[in-house]
């Protein structure tokens, strides 16, 4: 099977057994012979130099003007190809000749035409030979290119690094997408200045988070003759502290005590600031030195005479930080943590500072709350500490940290880290150190410089120019397995059985493959491929209804439980290892209660009051209203994906499941075709299918539309987002209408019924949802040929070529072998040629 | 309780602001002075006595490119021509220029030629500002044609200002492949500056993060003050940590790359110029350039985290952001995309508007969707004359922001019914440091080259350019 599958909808005519008849009468239409090359099997050709005598004189006739075989400097060139075998040099380029004859791209407008017929057989024969000769090329892996994380995958390896719950959502631009239509495809992640800057800044942040420092306690010291008390510091992090200064015996009433930060007058305290001799304020220092001086206002107008005297007792606390939360909260948050630390100085004012100080961290921990519980238990992790050291206080050598950065960096870079690389790190350690910082604070560099550096940014292979078709290391393979199934970094289990090369081994890679996929990570792979896949992923982001239209019926609450479905049900997929096909009909559904309630599957809703949320799997057999809502077609997030913003679009339906489910690439309108009068609304006097009727009635329109749309009507009872309805509505908004029926439940009867019959151009008919599951359940050829590349393209992360089509092949016949099991198919992935191979 | 600790303590913002006449630009420029005391020894002209960095003695010319998707309704936007004047009407999508028109010029006739029907949105997009033939491609092989007009004035004078060029936006970016329009990645449709003609930059649209970029040296966070430095050696040392770190992971990168073979390379390129833009940005910030000081201040306070709720006060933040960028000489070059192609944003917020932006712009000839599609257009030059405006008020010198400024606006459709591409939509306003004569029509000979326009305001910059894209002459702002 071709990879690039044809986008003229001709060619998909012929080209799946899906819709063999309509060539028939499309080529009736033309007023020609219908061709009667059978698709379904690899055709045979009429004779041996069928393509010497037939084809390629034609393909002369109409291309070689210009792409002349004798024009070496010609970049397309395939003539070139004199026999069949030869087409096999150049298979990419005849793939793209026959894209381009389906697509009416060539020849150029102002250039002799092919005929109907000759266009059609010309591409066909090109397509069918490709298909026939896909394996004749030998073995093909393709060359992935180093890709760096995307967005997702960078905040979840991150989160599994240090344990903690980091979301980038806002801090990173959104990543485009291209190959096989995902995110994660290496060919368009990129780099640009604005990243790097951003990733050397998170990097730094989450360090931040992830050390907890110990906190510091600093008594001030007079500064020589002056009457000052200071204190110069080295701030490793951004934190706030509380300052403590009490007040000699006898000092007048009046004074005032100055605060100076880095020579600028912070605080000017006042007698009224004043309790029991002792004063309190506190201070936000960014990371960097900074000088504090305490001294009496000397400038205040009747103690300028005096001689006053010095503070001997200034000291500095350090505060907890307070968690961010939206609003005011946190002021008020910041506020108590300052009293509850000022009463701790005070009462413990007489206390020797070195004896205060294990006191102090105590209650640093137990004001910390659960934040930094959270906070502690990354910095156990990543220090390596044993459960009974204290995480806070904790001492770490110098070889601990050397420890602690080779440690860090394996799991970073999934890979063995040697003794130069960290060597390297710890110059930046000693650079620290040596300026007077802790040896935790000086683990922030080296930290910042792993999760900075390309080995953890880029998935990448080695590889050379001259290399052919070989295996990628057991470490690499361990790196594509996780990221493909967890979307983030491998874990121990896998980097250890890599590091011994036995990762490789088929009956291990096997049973690790369904470890990874019963793992809760695998959630996020069943996320981001079905919800791209189907497209789902931007409803409620760029596929948003008319919101106010649709009130109270639509929420954002609603929009998240309909794009948490998709991922459910694609895990759920996963776990009972169901046939791939339940994407198209199933018997099963998978849904929560707010979704049951909404899709008006009462039996259910009840079942599930007790946890709003908890999605669950359902069998029809035990709700009469599941079947409608079983596989991709009974999802409320596709309803929303193909409407309009307030009327449903059966076109837009009718081509998704001819997109998304067969692959077919429908072609957009030609410029000249008048589009459906009475725009997007439900003008009340005619249906969109009456005005669908009448743009088919065009014979231009009806070659694509007699083929979309019927699927489209079929699904006419899902509204825009994604209830079940019996009738036409007409043009009211959901209040109106709300209120309309609460008033006069008995219109409801008399408005016309839904018309969700449809018949397709190869005859066969179907009345609603349920039917037309069975017609598309007969055509899962199709549907599994393009499910297969969606998923290889994302497994591979990079745009699937020609020379794929072997591997297609080969997976599409294990996955026959094996009842077409979801974990078969992703087992059978991953113990493909290019999955393991590079060349 | 005894203590108002609020107001007691003492955050680093307001430490800075304390210093600088309680502005929130002042962030930069204390900073900028006190840097600039330490390099005495590689005297440059443009070093005075005391070793200072001299500012510039003219402001310079700054350029702006804002995007609007979609199109407009040609026949409210093209003025009727009168009889050899240069002067024109405000029809109805001008109006909102009614206060700005001196400074505005209405150019007519200019297009791309390149961008032919097959596809009516995604190719049209980059090439606003590459001019270049777009490739069909699901992300593969991309190519722009060129690299875009703001990305080569960056080239030529970026490394002038701490940023070589800003790029603003509003939606996220577009993920997939559209398949049904033709197999385009809809990476085109969501990118107007492209490094070069593989390599889209991406638009921050988060106003905070945006603004906090113009104020980062991209250096370990500055000494606070920028006054008392107990120990400098200290101060030199935590300056250098990001410089360190930045030599390793280029020692990483080149390390990786020798491992790979030359396609994998040339990917991992990306990472090493990005490094090394870093790195220049880090440099810059610790030898002063010779910048443009303006006097006093400008009221942008720093916004807060995340997105605006409302559309308009979104896209008028980042604009004066961008404002703001281009008063404290942050950068010369900016671009701004006020939707993607193809945008689905609900303009409802607007009276008469009940749908969205690219749904309506297939108006089908119908009045009342004219009506509604026209509505959405002039919400967009009304944000554009603000931002003229906003540019106006602010002096240099004796003369304003906005006059030594080139900011053009335009789609490259026409009509978005049609997806049409002569005759673009296309509006400049600014003279140029003088050079651009404002308040008329340049009617331009028709299907005249909007690269033309980009060559002259190249010009006008003060780079040296005779052709870009697919540029064929010039066009005579004067």
């Amino acid at each position: 099977m071709p990879t690039r599958l044809p986008i003229s909808l001709h060619a998909v005519l012929l080209a799946s057994s899906l819709l063999l008849a309509p060539l028939a009468e499309q080529a009736a239409c033309h007023g020609e012979e219908p061709d009667k090359t059978d698709t379904a099997k690899i055709p045979k050709p009429e004779s041996m130099s069928f393509f010497e005598d037939d084809i390629r004189p034609m393909l002369v006739e109409y291309c070689g003007d210009c792409h002349s075989p004798d024009d070496d400097e010609d970049p397309v060139g395939f003539l070139k190809s004199m026999t069949m075998d030869e087409i096999q040099l150049r298979r990419e380029v005849w793939s793209s000749a026959a894209e381009q004859l389906h697509n009416r791209t060539m020849p150029p407008a102002d250039a002799d035409q092919p005929t109907e017929t000759e266009r059609l057989r010309l591409s066909q024969w090109i397509e069918d030979h490709l298909k026939a000769t896909a394996c004749d090329g030998g073995e093909f892996a393709g060359r992935p290119v180093p890709r760096r994380f995307n967005r997702d995958q960078y905040t979840h390896a991150i989160n599994d690094l240090t344990g903690l719950n980091f979301d980038f959502v806002e801090t990173f631009p959104a990543d485009g997408g291209g190959g096989e239509g995902f995110n994660n495809n290496g060919e368009t992640l990129f780099m640009p200045p604005l990243l790097m800057e951003r990733y050397l800044e998170v990097a730094s942040q989450v360090i931040d988070e992830a050390i907890v420092l110990t906190p510091r306690l600093i008594e001030f010291q007079p500064d020589g003759e002056a009457p000052i008390a200071t204190h110069t510091m080295l701030c490793s992090t951004d934190e706030t502290y509380g300052l403590s200064i009490r007040l000699p015996r006898n000092v007048p009433d009046n004074s005032r005590v100055q605060v100076r930060v880095d020579g600028i007058v912070a605080a000017t305290l006042k007698e009224n600031h004043r309790e029991n001799d002792h004063h309190w304020m506190t201070l936000s220092l960014p990371k960097g030195q900074h000088h504090i001086a305490v001294q009496f206002d000397s400038t205040a107008s009747d103690s300028a005479d005096q001689d006053l005297p010095t503070i001997t007792h200034a000291r500095l606390f350090q505060l907890p930080r307070i968690e961010y939360r939206k609003g005011q909260q946190i002021e008020r948050d910041r506020q108590k943590m300052s009293d509850v630390v000022r009463e701790f100085a005070w009462k413990n004012s007489e206390a020797p500072i070195d004896q205060l100080r294990p006191k102090f961290h105590r209650g640093f921990e137990e004001y910390g709350r659960d934040s930094l519980k959270k906070r502690l238990v990354a910095t156990t992790k990543i220090l390596g500490l044993a459960s009974d050291d204290d995480a806070l206080t904790h001492p770490v050598s110098r070889e601990d940290a050397e420890v602690i950065l080779a440690r860090f960096a394996r799991r970073a870079w999934r890979r063995p880290i040697d003794q130069s690389t960290t060597a390297r790190w710890m110059v930046l350690f000693d650079h620290v150190v040596a300026r007077g910082e802790t040896s935790r604070a000086a683990l922030q560099l080296g930290l910042q410089a792993i999760l900075t550096s390309p080995n953890f940014l880029y998935i990448s292979e080695s590889d050379s120019d001259d290399s052919n078709l070989h295996r990628i290391t057991d470490l690499e393979l361990a790196t594509r397995l996780s990221f493909f199934l967890w979307y983030s970094i491998p874990d121990e289990q896998l980097l250890k059985l890599a590091e011994r090369g036995e990762l490789s081994q088929p009956e291990t890679l096997r049973k690790e493959v369904d470890r990874m996929l019963a793992d809760p990570r695998s959630k996020r792979f069943a996320d981001a491929f079905a919800s791209q896949w189907l497209g789902t992923a931007a409803v409620g982001n760029t596929v948003i209804p008319d919101t106010n239209f649709f009130k109270p019926a639509y929420s954002d609450k609603l929009v998240i439980d309909l794009r948490e479905q998709v991922g459910q049900t694609m895990a759920w997929m996963i776990r009972e290892n169901r046939p791939v096909t339940d994407w198209i009909d199933s018997n099963t559904v998978v849904i929560n209660h707010r979704l049951a309630k909404h899709y008006g599957m009462e039996t259910t809703a009840k079942k599930l009051k007790d946890d709003k949320d908890r999605f669950v799997a359902v069998r029809i057999a035990d709700d009469s209203e599941a079947s409608r809502r079983t596989g991709a077609l009974g999802l409320g997030a596709v309803h929303m994906l193909t409407s309009y913003s307030r009327r449903t679009s059966p076109v837009l339906r009718g081509a998704w499941v001819l997109e998304t489910i067969f692959g077919t690439r429908v072609p957009a309108p030609p410029p000249d075709v008048p589009s459906l009068p009475g725009g997007e609304k439900e003008n009340g006097k005619k249906t969109v299918r009456q005005r669908l009727e009448q743009h088919r009635e065009n014979p231009t329109c009806a070659a694509c539309h007699d083929l979309i749309d019927p699927i489209g009507f079929a699904l006419e009872n899902f509204d825009v987002i994604g209830r079940w309805r019996d009738h036409e509505r007409g043009p009211a908004s959901e209040e109106d209408w709300q209120k309309k029926i609460e008033k006069a439940p008995e219109t409801i009867a008399k408005l016309p019924m839904i018309d969700s019959s449809g018949r397709l151009p190869s005859g066969e008919t179907f009345d609603g949802v349920d039917e037309l599951r069975a017609v598309l359940m007969a055509r899962q050829d199709a549907f599994l040929d393009e499910y297969i590349r969606r998923m290889l393209g994302f497994a591979l992360a990079r745009s699937l070529e020609e020379a794929d089509a072997c591997t297609i092949d080969s997976i599409r016949n294990h996955m026959l072998d094996n009842d077409l099991r979801t974990r078969e198919l992703i087992h059978a992935i991953i113990q493909s040629t290019p999955f393991l191979n590079r060349g | 309780m005894l203590f108002r600790t609020k107001r007691a303590s003492l955050s680093r913002r307001r430490l800075l602001r304390g210093l600088s006449q309680g502005s929130a630009v002042g962030l930069s420029l204390p900073w900028l002075h006190a840097m600039a005391g330490e390099s005495p020894d590689n005297s440059p002209p443009d070093v005075d006595a005391n070793g200072k960095v001299k500012p510039l003695d003219r402001p310079p010319v700054r350029t702006a490119f804002l995007f609007m998707p979609n199109g407009v309704n040609p026949t409210n936007w093209t003025p009727p021509q009168i009889n050899n004047s240069d002067q024109f009407e405000l029809t109805p999508m001008l109006k909102p220029l009614a206060d700005v028109r001196d400074e505005v010029v209405l150019l007519e006739n200019l297009h791309h030629p390149n961008l032919n029907m097959r596809n009516g949105h995604w190719p049209k997009v980059p090439a606003f500002l590459s001019g270049g033939f777009v490739l069909r491609t699901s992300g593969r092989d991309m190519d722009t044609g060129s690299m875009s007009a703001d990305q080569f004035i960056a080239s030529k004078i970026g490394s002038q200002t701490p940023l070589p060029s800003l790029e603003l936006g509003v939606d996220s970016a577009y993920t997939g492949v559209d398949n049904v329009g033709g197999g385009f990645t809809r990476i085109y449709g969501s990118h107007i500056a492209w490094r070069d003609r593989n390599t889209p930059l991406p638009n921050e649209i988060v106003p905070q993060l945006a603004f906090d970029r113009l104020f980062r040296g991209g250096a370990a966070s500055p000494p606070v003050s920028g006054l008392n430095l107990h120990d400098p050696k200290v101060a030199k040392s935590l300056q250098r940590d990001t410089t360190s770190v930045l030599d390793i992971v280029l020692e990483d990168a080149r390390g990786l790359s020798r491992q790979l073979g030359s396609e994998d390379r040339a990917k991992l390129d990306e990472y090493l110029q990005s490094v090394r833009s870093v790195e220049q940005r880090i440099e810059a910030s610790m030898k002063p350039q010779r910048r443009w000081i303006n006097e006093g201040k400008i009221d942008v306070p720093r916004p807060g985290p995340g997105l605006p709720e409302q559309h308009i006060e979104h896209v008028r933040l980042m604009m004066d952001i961008m404002v703001l960028a281009f008063w404290t000489d942050s950068t010369r070059v900016a671009t701004f995309m006020m939707g993607n192609a193809q945008t689905g944003r609900n303009f409802s917020f607007i009276d008469g508007v009940n749908s969205s932006f690219h749904g309506i712009s297939h108006h089908r000839n119908e009045p009342d969707r004219i009506a509604e599609y026209e509505r959405i257009g002039t919400w967009h030059v009304e944000q554009y004359a603000y931002l003229i405006d906003r540019m106006r008020s602010l002096k240099e010198g004796d003369s304003t922001l906005l006059d030594n400024s080139m900011v053009m606006f335009g789609s490259t459709i026409r009509d978005g019914n049609k997806h049409d591409i002569e005759n673009l939509p296309l509006l400049l306003a600014g003279r140029g440091g003088g050079v651009v004569r404002t308040g008329r029509r340049l009617v331009a000979p028709e299907k005249s080259r909007l690269c033309n326009l980009y060559v002259s305001m190249f010009n006008a910059m003060g780079i040296n350019a005779e052709q870009f894209g697919t540029s064929d002459g010039k066009v005579d702002l004067s």
